[in-house]
């Protein structure tokens, strides 16, 4: 077994809304930004990453512009729409929530039940 | 939802972009991804590919990202349709029998939609049309239940008098033929009577001017009178420069007061109106009048019924019922009902008719569809296990069948278009056609509709059929297997319905076509032939006395019968095969007079009878003797006698009509009648006839009769038609050129007017029922072709073991012979219990008329016995060893 997890689904999506949440950004820079705030905890298979953002973006969480990257080339920066910012939020509070009892209920000890 | 719907657009619209940007994102990425390892340390060529490995394989991620867009359904689609293009351009006959099949049966009912939208649908245009009614009232009589649309002078009273809330006029929904002269410009024209206020309460703006006021609609009023733009143009070159100008309207002059707009529509067809004048005296002592009624603003449609109903009893007394047997309800009728009274029935049933042959259709492409799908097993069985499974399968039939569909829709568009055209030409002798009929969208949307669900209704059965597909077994069955038992059973079974519904339909059309039939062949009584009538209307202020109207007759046609060539000539109030007066009389009983009753009667001169050839029976005809100086006298026809006198001996009979007792002086032979309501119950008919000679009718009776009939000139002659009527032209004009004809035509063509309506039934129920014919044999005939083709190897095994031709032949043929019986037996027995819906449109023929059913089961059975016959007899063709040896 490799030492990184696998997501699981609509983990993907939340990670791309958070990483354009802090700010505008391209492909590969949401790629980048999700790895360094995951901490290499996931590998990504990178093609995914588009359908993924297509998906987002034909639900209206995303919008999308044609801009110069910081070298100079054509990319298409994603940025976060307030439909967005919304999910962004429900997302996160579920996550954490989900995350607390799974937590929680995985350090049961058996004099507990 | 939205933001859904509106990236799935922009992405299915701007396609080509959607891909160039995804391509320009992948470079980005990688160009990114390997710069960035390079900086790691990485050279160039392993960055590069460390890169490619990273992201995956490009064209899976394109595809995922063309899915996340919802993209992948219209590809698939748009695949479907091209393979279902190529398809067709591969089969062409196949092609070309589907669509021109839905060509012919979706443009049939476009352009039967298109006329139904026109008359049915289609609001009156006219402002809130739906609130504009007319007072109608439910009619109890001893003889049944009646509705009638008119009324008299006092029930116009108590409307006008007493009803709150409510605008209403009255007019005269009889418009006339009047003589218009400006100058020496003379011509006949249409006029229409209407009261003050009409066009208000109609809701219609004058161009120019003003409509009738309450003091010129009296009989003291000053003569006025509104015009037409198109008359107003014509005379006086606009609508402003013909206020205040004169016209000389049948003899008398009038002043123009309005110009109505450009585009006023009316289903009477007026050129020009005058005041009505209504009274109770007069027309008004009978039920001439129409009365108009619009709620007044803030006044709902049901306040204003519920204002009628507080009216009950002021109008029952007004309406002077006889007191035994009669009672009535006013209500409010929409003024669309009444206006599409007498067209809303037969274009229902030519809707439901060219709804029946759509079906029939429908069901022959389902049977095509069913056969092809036999031949393609095995291309859709590879296709299904290939991939996508059953469902891939489904969605390609339905794509295909809704290709079709569209193809045929375009076809039919086109088609239904030519037809609509074709059908107003047919429509506009026998229908007042009124409203324009043309292809709006709403015809278009329905013609779209009807294409869906064409072909929902072919494609959904061989759909599931595909379904029932065995993959094992069509695959390794080879090209050979066609479709099983299953599909077999089926196939018969739609032959079946197609039979049946045709079957209707022939019977229907079978019926209209006796109806036709019975009435042309209704002994005329007259000898049309070399006879030919023009109207000249004297509804006209010069002929208000009875002596002016008798010198006119007089002068005219001494010049008529001076005319070489012209052999008798005439002069009567109406014509054999129209409607006549109706009048009351009553027989001489001793010196009494008997009880009063009503009957047709015309004034004619003496020539009229030599004219027609009308035979006289008994007694005398007329003569130039019988004016005003000698007794009054009277002629019968055979129908009054065995009516009213029975056995008495006629010659001594009197009787007293228009306020004169006359003595009969002869019998004459019947002739063909229009009857009014409650006189026979047919279009035409030969009606108790009373003849009064134009010498001796009363002035009263020229003024009460001139104001709705317009007297015709009748000549027989050996000239041809157009030379005897510029003949009739010029005597009439010697004695009086103010008077323009309306119109010549010849008696034949007088009668033919008179049955146009239902042979315009007949040829348009008979040409669907020939086409659901047609289209019925082509399914038989294709069900049983192919069992023929199927069955060649088995009928050639049987005839090596001793069968005979005849044996196989028949066997193949039988189950298309029992087909045709199911189907015909079962079309006979819905037409039985169905064909009431046709009982108002039928004369002279039952609705069960055994001689019409007995006919189409045998024309079917005979044409179902050839079509499956014939391919059937290709077996014949065969030898035992050829197909023997083909194994």
């Amino acid at each position: 077994m490799s030492k990184t997890a696998s997501f699981l689904p609509g983990m993907l999506e939340m990670l791309i809304l958070k990483a354009v949440s802090l700010g505008p950004a391209h492909g590969y820079g949401v790629l980048l930004r999700i790895e360094k705030i995951c901490g290499q905890a996931f590998e990504i298979e990178q093609g995914s990453l588009y359908p993924a953002l297509n998906r987002l973006e034909h639900r209206g969480l995303l919008s999308s512009e044609w801009g110069l990257s910081d070298n100079n080339r054509r990319a298409k920066y994603y940025e976060l729409t307030v439909a967005g910012e919304k999910r962004l939020k429900i997302d996160s509070r579920r996550w954490t929530r989900l995350s607390q009892a799974v937590a929680g209920a995985l350090k049961t000890k058996p004099e507990e039940i | 939802m939205w933001a859904r719907l509106r990236s799935w657009i922009h992405s299915v619209f701007h396609r080509q972009r959607f891909e160039d940007d995804l391509s320009s994102e992948f470079r980005h990425h990688l160009e990114s991804r390997t710069r960035h390892l390079m900086q790691e340390g990485l050279e160039e060529r392993a960055a590069r590919l460390q890169a490619r490995r990273e992201f995956g394989d490009p064209e899976a991620v394109r595809q995922s990202c063309r899915q996340a867009r919802g993209l992948y359904w219209t590809d698939e689609f748009r695949r479907h349709v091209s393979f279902a293009l190529r398809l067709l351009r591969r089969h062409p006959t196949f092609a070309a029998s589907v669509l021109l099949t839905l060509g012919l049966t979706i443009g049939a009912n476009t352009a039967v939609f298109s006329i139904v939208d026109g008359f049915l649908i289609r609001p009156l245009p006219y402002p809130e049309p739906e609130r504009l009614s007319l007072l109608m009232a439910d009619l109890e009589t001893p003889r049944g239940p009646a509705q009638t649309w008119s009324h008299g002078g006092r029930i116009w009273e108590v409307i006008r008098d007493q009803a709150e809330g409510l605008e209403a006029s009255v007019f005269s929904s009889w418009s006339q033929g009047g003589n218009l002269a400006v100058g020496d410009w003379v011509r006949h024209v249409n006029q229409g009577r209407v009261g003050a206020g009409y066009f208000s309460v109609l809701g219609v703006q004058m161009q120019a001017g003003r409509e009738f006021s309450p003091q010129e609609d009296t009989t003291q009023g000053e003569a006025v009178a509104i015009l037409g733009l198109p008359l107003a143009d014509r005379l006086f070159g606009g609508a402003q420069q013909a206020l205040g100008q004169e016209i000389l309207l049948s003899g008398q002059t009038r002043r123009i007061v309005g110009v109505l707009p450009a585009g006023f529509r009316s289903p009477y067809g007026e050129d020009v109106w005058t005041p009505l004048v209504p009274s109770r005296r007069g027309e008004g002592s009978g039920a001439n009048y129409d009365i108009l009624i619009r709620p007044a603003e803030g006044v709902t449609l049901e306040q204003a019924r519920a204002q009628i109903g507080l009216l009950q009893a002021p109008l029952a007394e007004a309406a002077d019922l006889p007191p035994e047997g009669y009672s009535i309800r006013y209500g409010l009728a929409p003024l669309q009902t009444d206006l599409i009274r007498e067209i809303r029935q037969p274009l229902l049933i030519l809707w439901l008719a060219v709804g029946l042959v759509l079906v029939i259709g429908c069901v022959n492409i389902a049977g095509l569809l069913l056969a092809r799908l036999g031949r393609r097993r095995r291309e859709l069985a590879v296709r299904a296990s290939l991939g996508g499974g059953r469902a891939a399968v489904l969605r390609q039939m339905l794509t295909e069948s809704l290709v079709l569909a569209a193809l045929g829709v375009l076809l039919g568009v086109g088609l239904g278009y030519l037809g609509k055209e074709g059908l107003e030409l047919l429509a506009q002798e026998s229908f007042s056609l009124w409203q324009p009929v043309d292809f709006n969208l709403r015809v278009l949307a329905a013609t779209a509709l009807t294409g869906l669900l064409a072909s929902l209704l072919f494609g959904i059965l061989p759909a599931k059929q595909a379904l029932k597909l065995d993959l094992r077994q069509a695959l390794s069955q080879g090209g050979r297997g066609m479709g099983g038992d299953g599909s077999h059973r089926f196939r018969h079974l739609l032959v079946v319905t197609q039979v049946a519904l045709s079957v209707i339909l022939l019977i229907g059309a079978g019926l209209l076509l006796r109806t036709f039939l019975h009435l042309r062949g209704l002994d005329p009584g007259i000898d049309p032939a070399q006879v030919v009538a023009g109207k000249v209307s004297l509804a006209d202020a010069r002929y208000k006395d009875a002596e002016s109207v008798r010198a006119l007759y007089n002068r005219s046609l001494t010049r008529l019968r001076s005319t070489p060539g012209v052999e008798h000539a005439g002069v009567a109030l109406t014509l054999p095969y129209e409607r006549a007066l109706n009048l009351g009389f009553a027989m001489q009983q001793g010196e009494e007079l008997g009880p009063g009753q009503v009957t047709d009667v015309v004034y004619v001169t003496p020539g009229f009878f030599r004219a027609l050839s009308i035979p006289l029976l008994q007694g005398r005809l007329f003569n130039e003797r019988d004016d005003s100086r000698h007794p009054p006298v009277v002629l019968v026809n055979r129908a009054f006698v065995e009516r009213y006198l029975g056995d008495r001996p006629v010659l001594e009979t009197g009787l007293a009509t228009m306020g004169a007792r006359r003595q009969i002086v002869g019998v004459v032979g019947d002739v063909q009648h229009r009857p009014v309501w409650g006189q026979v119950d047919s279009p035409l008919g030969a009606v108790a006839t009373l003849y009064v000679p134009a010498g001796q009718s009363a002035e009263a009776l020229f003024n009460f009769a001139h104001r709705w009939f317009s007297p015709s000139w009748v000549v027989r002659s050996k000239l041809p038609l157009e030379q005897a009527a510029s003949a009739i032209e010029e005597a009439v004009h010697s004695a009086d050129p103010l008077l323009p004809f309306s119109e010549f035509q010849s008696m034949e063509s007088v009668m033919a007017e008179s049955w146009a309506r239902q042979q315009l039934q007949a040829v348009l129920m008979l040409v669907l029922a020939a086409l659901a014919l047609l289209l019925a044999i082509v399914g038989l005939y294709g069900v049983i072709s192919q069992a023929a083709l199927q069955r060649r190897r088995e009928m050639g095994i049987r005839m090596a073991l001793g069968a005979g031709r005849g044996q196989a032949v028949l066997k193949v043929a039988w189950p298309g012979l029992i087909m045709a019986l199911l189907g015909t037996a079962m079309g006979a027995a819905g037409a039985w219990s169905g064909m009431r819906v046709l009982n108002h449109l039928l004369t002279g023929v039952d609705a069960h008329d055994p001689l019409t059913y007995a006919t189409v089961v045998i024309l079917l059975l005979g044409v179902a016995a050839l079509a499956s016959l014939i391919p059937s007899l290709r077996l014949t063709r065969i030898t035992p060893s050829e197909i023997l040896r083909n194994e």
